[in-house]
């Protein structure tokens, strides 16, 4: 059985809503948890799970 | 103190029920079979009935139909052994209140008994709208607060001429409505009335819709066709969305608009005509305009005569009348006859915010006419509805919610292959322990 290519992992789903909904908050991570419905302490947790930073301002 | 007339030909049954519903401090009386069951309803009048489906002498349904004849029946709640779909649906349409299916279970029994009550004390206390005898009158616009008799006088003057009208408003406002009755009300109301949506169309299609085609003007075009414009004769056009016309469009119809003539696409010579224009836009038009992305010169010429059609929170004193006009007109559709409301309910409806306007009220009085199994609309059924109804903006942020999100892609995965724990897990990048847990949260 072959596996279909277009399902994403859901590490790489969560990865992408959690960079949505930052850049959505400005990285305000108290709103930002808010929108993603999740603990902030759970959120710092996942940021440093998946290596996010904030892009530098230019 | 409740009287409950039991009628079940099944003696173990007619005692459990007795025996579990005296407790409760209702007054039971038992009934083996339909004939003595339909002299025990005559004599004591109960406030609900327990009827099986299935009696010796009589079919459940026709002593069902016979006590829904008398003034004020019982609440009748059915019982059956059978899980039938169809018996429920037959029962339901012959007025039943509630069915409960054999074996009885104590929880249900109560439940439906004390609900069957509820609604019929609902009954009693409130008062009656009136009764509609005719099909209400569609055209017709419902209010009497101050910026609806600003609307009503505005119509009044527009009916001695023929000048654009923008009718601007909400969503749901009745903007449509409104240009009808415009229409209706005028010199030339006998005349057609042509609605154009601007928002529903491609843009491709829209010229030859609006101003019509000769025949061979394009691949396809084997005919001559009329445009909307022309269907509208001497009476009105009325462009929805107008500010969803595109920018090409707009010139088009300007040329239209200026000249009171047009071309065919594929013609090549003008067409006359004098029809009535009114647009409507839940836009700002003004602001777009502004922008860029609406004419500046066809946004003058539309508003000529400008209709504001308030939003509901901006009427709030007219939602009583709506509320029976509405109601009339669901009973005259659904063939319902809910002519009741709860105390507290308009109260409630004050209260809501209304994005959605008349017409959200339309939906929710729809809905609980739906849900109301006796002659009132209930204050819970209101409550449960307008709770449930989202906004935009409540849809907007739940997109970002990582549970919401785990869980559908979870369930999209499972669908896309068939159900196969261990391929999904594998896709997931999840272990099939994980797998089976999230799964069981979900489905609890």
């Amino acid at each position: 059985m072959s596996t279909p290519l277009e399902i994403k992992t859901l590490r790489d789903k969560e990865k992408e809503l959690m960079l949505k909904a930052l850049a959505k908050t400005d990285w305000d991570l108290s709103e930002a948890s808010r929108l993603l419905q999740i603990p902030v302490s759970r959120l710092k947790q996942k940021i440093r799970q998946h290596g996010l930073k904030q892009k530098a301002e230019i | 103190m409740t009287d409950i007339l039991v009628i079940d030909d099944e003696r173990s049954i007619l005692e459990t029920l007795d025996m579990f519903l005296t407790e409760k401090g209702h007054t039971v009386h038992k009934a083996g079979t339909g004939e003595k069951g339909l002299k025990l309803y005559i004599r004591h009048d109960p406030d609900v009935v327990i009827l099986d489906i299935r009696l010796p002498d009589h079919d459940g349904f026709e002593l069902l139909t016979r006590i829904q004849a008398h003034e004020n029946p019982a609440k009748v709640i059915m019982i059956t052994a059978f899980q039938d779909m169809e018996s429920t649906i037959k029962a339901m349409k012959l007025g039943a209140y509630d069915y409960i299916h054999k074996p009885l279970d104590a929880d249900k029994v109560e439940k439906a008994v004390a609900r069957a009550l509820h609604t019929l004390k609902v009954d009693r206390e409130t008062p009656l709208l009136k009764e509609m005898t005719q099909q209400p009158n569609p055209e017709v616009i419902i209010g009497k607060s101050e910026p609806m008799r600003k609307i009503f006088k505005m119509i009044g003057l527009l009916s001695q001429n023929r000048a654009p009208v923008l009718i601007q408003g909400q969503t749901g406002t009745g903007k449509e409505l409104t240009a009808r009755v415009i229409h209706r009300n005028s010199l030339f109301g006998k005349e057609p009335f042509i609605t154009f949506d601007c928002s529903a169309m491609v843009e491709s299609l829209m010229e030859s819709e609006l101003f019509g085609h000769e025949k061979g003007a394009f691949t396809g075009a084997t005919h001559t066709k009329e445009g909307k414009i022309q269907l509208a004769g001497n009476g009105t056009l009325f462009l929805d969305e107008v500010g969803e016309l595109p920018l090409p469009m707009q010139g088009k119809f300007l040329g239209f608009l200026q000249r009171h003539e047009y071309m065919r696409v594929g013609g090549n010579h003008p067409l006359a005509s004098r029809c009535r224009i009114i647009a409507a836009t839940n836009r700002n038009l003004a602001q777009m305009a502004q922008e860029g992305r609406f004419r500046q010169d066809l946004f003058f010429r539309l508003k000529v005569v400008t209709l504001y059609v308030p939003p509901l929170v901006e009427r709030l004193s007219d939602i009583p009348d709506l509320v029976n006009y509405f109601l009339q007109k669901i009973n005259w559709e659904q063939g319902t006859d809910v002519r009741r409301l709860q105390k507290g309910i308009l109260e409630r409806l004050a209260a809501h915010t209304w994005p959605g306007n008349v017409r959200e009220l339309e939906n929710v009085l729809t809905e609980a006419v739906v849900r109301t199994r006796g002659k009132v609309v209930l204050l819970d059924d209101i409550q449960d509805i307008l709770s449930s109804t989202h906004t935009a903006e409540d849809e907007d942020l739940a997109a970002y919610s990582l549970p919401r999100m785990e869980k559908e892609h979870i369930q999209n995965t499972l669908n896309l292959l068939n159900w196969n724990r261990s391929e999904t897990a594998k896709v997931l990048g999840i272990t099939l322990p994980t797998l089976r847990s999230k799964i069981r949260v979900f489905i609890s």
